[in-house]
């Protein structure tokens, strides 16, 4: 059930409404059941590897909390082997392998073990991150969750089981509890941030998605240049994509009155690679930092040890994101651009000086996001390919890209060499506008509390060109979201 | 207990909701106005139940058929049916409803390119355009829809913008208006009705030998990308073909394919395409068991004249003059062996 069909709209309709309408005691199993029909309207037999899931966290969360001594640690650890288990077996078994046999035919063996043909479970790394989270909380002294339905609710609450954001049970579980009354204020805002999430799905990525399917397919019939749009189109369909899902998924709890967490903060406005990732797919980054960057010692250690915690952090992200080459060397890039950020801090702020950057921070601030987003994008190639050899094509024709970029008159040739048609081009940059003139006006606060202040009929316009403009603008090609096949 | 902020809220979003259908039903009555009076498939089939046509061979088939074979040089007995990009399914559609509509048919021509049974044409599952034309039996024989489909079709019959195509259709057309509007220029429709109700297109003065190379590679990485995928057979498209022999049949119409003419560039792509997947020879053997009255082969008739072609599987203005004499001289050869 994608949040941008009509399936989901009424799904939302009714659940919505039936939560306001009965007791608060049974709110929280309408909760549950719509979050199994939600999930199991991808394939539900999939569900069986959630309960999995959920039975193992819920024992674990309990054992842990009355056990002491090497006792906890061993609950632990069941419960850790048990979700990374889920999560290799699934997810990984066809990767290692793939790899295994590349490996063992080099020393002429021929590897007999069958690859698994079976679909991945639809946000399966989302909800694993969210179990152990808790077990883990745990752990760390939080106190165990007694109601099994309500630990159930944590792992599969529906706004965010299939793409996030990766909640905390200090921040969800006891939200369960709280009783939500209907409000008009919430109610409103909540729909807007839908409507703005569709509209960024729907009207701006699968827009865009077009394009940069259309070059990924088949990279040997396109340039350079071609490239370059490509992947900075990318850059932006994976943001209003993934960023869009979020938004629909926050509104959809805020209408209830639940709290999720930001999971973006305008990430291309970042001026650094280390000031992208405070900005960008935040829980994760921020599930990263707790349950591993820290316990390896973070940055309170020698500094080969520290270099090495960002790299194997980053490098487990890359993994995180998808079992192949591509997405491990998208994670060790973003590893190196933070290393090498880190270890040249010194000579590039000397530079800055010596060439007086400093004196015009504008011009400073623009380099530094410009730069950023050039190192995003081009890491960027490599999560998009659809093969390691693919995304090589890519990087190394860039090059003669840039020149032509430059030369307005081979612009229309450039364009042309798409096969679009000139509206869908058109939409495609007056959403991006849009999007850029919104993430700017966010800079100075925010923008939907500043639109409360407007008049009624300021307001109801807005709205109204939003939701037309996401129903007759989109595209409603039953296109997923990017990041459910993580 | 309802609380006044519900009260308020389900009283606003239902007047926010009138608003929003409001604007719905007039974009959908210039939807009407714009789009759907002026479209070439709803003026044709209309067209065509003007009792005074009575044609005794009916042409069917895509694109091929429509712009490689000039109606205005044919007799009155012969009739152009065909429209571009429409599928066996759509084909089916029209046969059936010629042979109900015209008693004096005898003869329907039909496209055997290999192309034609390809996923691409497979995936045109869009039958919403002909439920003013043709029975529901009909429909539901071709396409098989369930319940929900038929309804949802139904539905966007009456309310053309809840389709998600028509709303791109709609979109393409605002946007070609607002650029008029602010001075551009007119750009006038890619395919339009000229005399003698034949479609006429813009490619139609384009001479393929004379395009740069690069033009040309382009056209032909499309059309393989396009016809030439895996696999290359769709079941469900070509029992509809089959079918339709069976229909033909029992209704006493025969039957005559015709393979159009193709440049060298596409016929090299075919071959290699073969070579390496085996497939065009199989659906050549599949064809020998039709009951096909007769077969006309074109697909090498101008070899020695490219200049004759728009694109990779196109003939312009002037190829189809030429080949509408030479397919007409092969018909009345067929038509009228077979004539007691």
């Amino acid at each position: 059930m994608l949040f941008n069909s009509r399936t989901f709209l009424v799904f939302y309709i009714v659940v919505t409404s039936l939560y306001f309408l009965i007791p608060h005691r049974l709110r929280w199993l309408l909760l549950l059941a719509g979050s199994i029909v939600f999930y199991m309207a991808f394939v539900p037999a999939y569900i069986l590897i959630l309960g999995w899931t959920i039975v193992v966290d819920y024992f674990a969360g309990l054992f842990i909390e009355k056990a002491t001594g090497q006792k906890r640690k061993l609950f632990l650890i069941v419960s850790l082997v048990s979700n990374v288990g889920v999560l290799a077996f699934f997810k990984y078994f066809n990767f290692l392998n793939e790899s295994l046999t590349a490996l063992l035919g080099t020393i002429g063996i021929a590897n007999s073990v069958p690859f698994l043909t079976i679909l991945l479970p639809i946000g399966l790394s989302f909800h694993t991150f969210q179990a152990m989270s808790y077990t883990i909380e745990v752990y760390r002294g939080r106190n165990a969750e007694r109601n099994f339905g309500i630990f159930a609710l944590y792992v599969m609450f529906y706004p965010q089981l299939v793409a996030g954001p990766i909640e905390r049970p200090q921040n969800l579980l006891h939200q369960f509890y709280e009783k939500h009354e209907f409000d008009y204020r919430r109610m409103s805002d909540g729909i807007k941030l839908m409507l703005w999430g569709l509209f960024k799905k729907a009207v701006i990525a699968d827009r865009l998605a077009i394009l940069v399917d259309r070059v990924y397919a088949d990279p040997l019939s396109y340039g350079g240049a071609h490239f370059i749009v490509a992947t900075v189109f990318f850059a932006f369909q994976i943001y209003c994509d993934f960023s869009g899902y979020t938004d629909m998924a926050r509104g959809a709890a805020h209408t209830m009155g639940f709290r999720l967490m930001e999971n973006f903060l305008r990430p291309y406005h970042a001026r650094s690679v280390q000031e992208f990732w405070r900005r960008w797919h935040i829980s994760l980054t921020t599930w990263f930092r707790d349950y591993l960057y820290i316990p390896l010692g973070g940055n309170r250690v020698p500094l080969t040890r520290w270099y090495f915690n960002i790299f194997i952090v980053f490098l487990i992200s890359g993994l995180w994101h998808g079992a192949s080459w591509n997405f491990i060397i998208w994670g060790a890039l973003h590893g190196l651009f933070l290393l090498m950020s880190i270890s040249t801090k010194r000579i590039r702020e000397a530079f800055v000086r010596a060439v007086r950057l400093d004196r015009v921070p504008v011009v400073h601030n623009l380099l530094q996001t410009l730069i950023t987003f050039s190192l995003v994008a081009f890491a960027w190639i490599f999560f998009r390919a659809s093969s390691l050899a693919d995304a090589l094509y890519i990087v190394f024709h860039l090059p003669e890209g840039v020149v032509s970029l430059f030369d307005i008159t081979s612009l229309p040739q450039i364009f042309g060499g798409f096969r679009l048609r000139g509206v869908e081009l058109t939409l495609a940059f007056f959403g991006l506008a849009l999007l850029g003139i919104v993430e700017y006006l966010e800079r100075f606060g925010s923008i939907r509390e500043r639109i409360k202040r407007y008049p009624l009929w300021v307001r109801w316009s807005m709205a109204y060109a939003l939701l037309a403009g996401a129903y007759f603008l989109g595209v409603y090609d039953d296109i997923e979201f990017i990041y459910f096949q993580f | 207990m309802i609380s006044q902020d519900f009260v308020k809220f389900a009283a606003r979003a239902s007047i926010f909701s009138l608003g929003f259908l409001a604007l719905f039903a007039l974009a959908s009555l210039h939807f009407h106005y714009r789009i759907v009076a002026r479209d070439n498939v709803f003026i044709l089939l209309n067209a065509f139940r003007n009792e005074s046509i009575q044609p005794r061979v009916v042409i069917l088939g895509d694109s091929h058929a429509t712009f490689d074979i000039l109606s205005a040089k044919f007799p009155r007995e012969y009739y152009n049916f065909a429209y571009p990009s429409e599928n066996w399914r759509k084909f089916v559609l029209r046969a059936r409803a010629t042979i109900n509509l015209k008693d004096s048919l005898e003869y329907i021509i039909v496209p055997l390119d290999y192309y034609q049974f390809s996923p691409t044409r497979a995936r045109h599952v869009f039958f919403t355009d002909y439920l003013f034309f043709s029975p529901i039996e009909d429909i539901r024989d071709v396409y098989h829809p369930s319940l929900l489909e038929l309804f949802k079709a139904k539905v966007s019959s009456v309310l053309p913008l809840v389709s998600p195509s028509n709303r791109n259709t709609y979109r393409r057309v605002l946007g070609e208006d607002i650029y008029k509007f602010f001075g551009g220029k007119e750009k006038g429709k890619m395919i339009y009705i000229g005399e003698h109700n034949e479609l006429r297109w813009e490619g139609e003065s384009v001479v393929w030998s004379e395009l740069p190379g690069e033009k040309k590679r382009f056209a032909i990485f499309d059309r393989e990308k396009e016809q030439f995928l895996k696999p290359f057979i769709d079941g469900d498209l070509y029992n509809v073909f089959e079918e339709f022999f069976s229909f033909a049949q029992a209704h006493d119409v025969k039957v005559i394919g015709v393979f159009y003419p193709t440049t060298l560039e596409y016929n090299e792509v075919l071959s290699r395409f073969d070579k390496e997947t085996g497939n065009i020879t199989a659906l050549g053997e599949k064809y020998k068991n039709l009951p096909l009255h007769a077969t006309l082969d074109y697909r090498n008739v101008f070899d020695d004249h490219q200049e004759y072609f728009s694109d990779t599987d196109h003939l312009n203005r002037n190829g189809a003059g030429i080949f509408t004499e030479i397919i007409l001289r092969d018909l009345e050869k067929i038509i009228e062996k077979t004539e007691p």
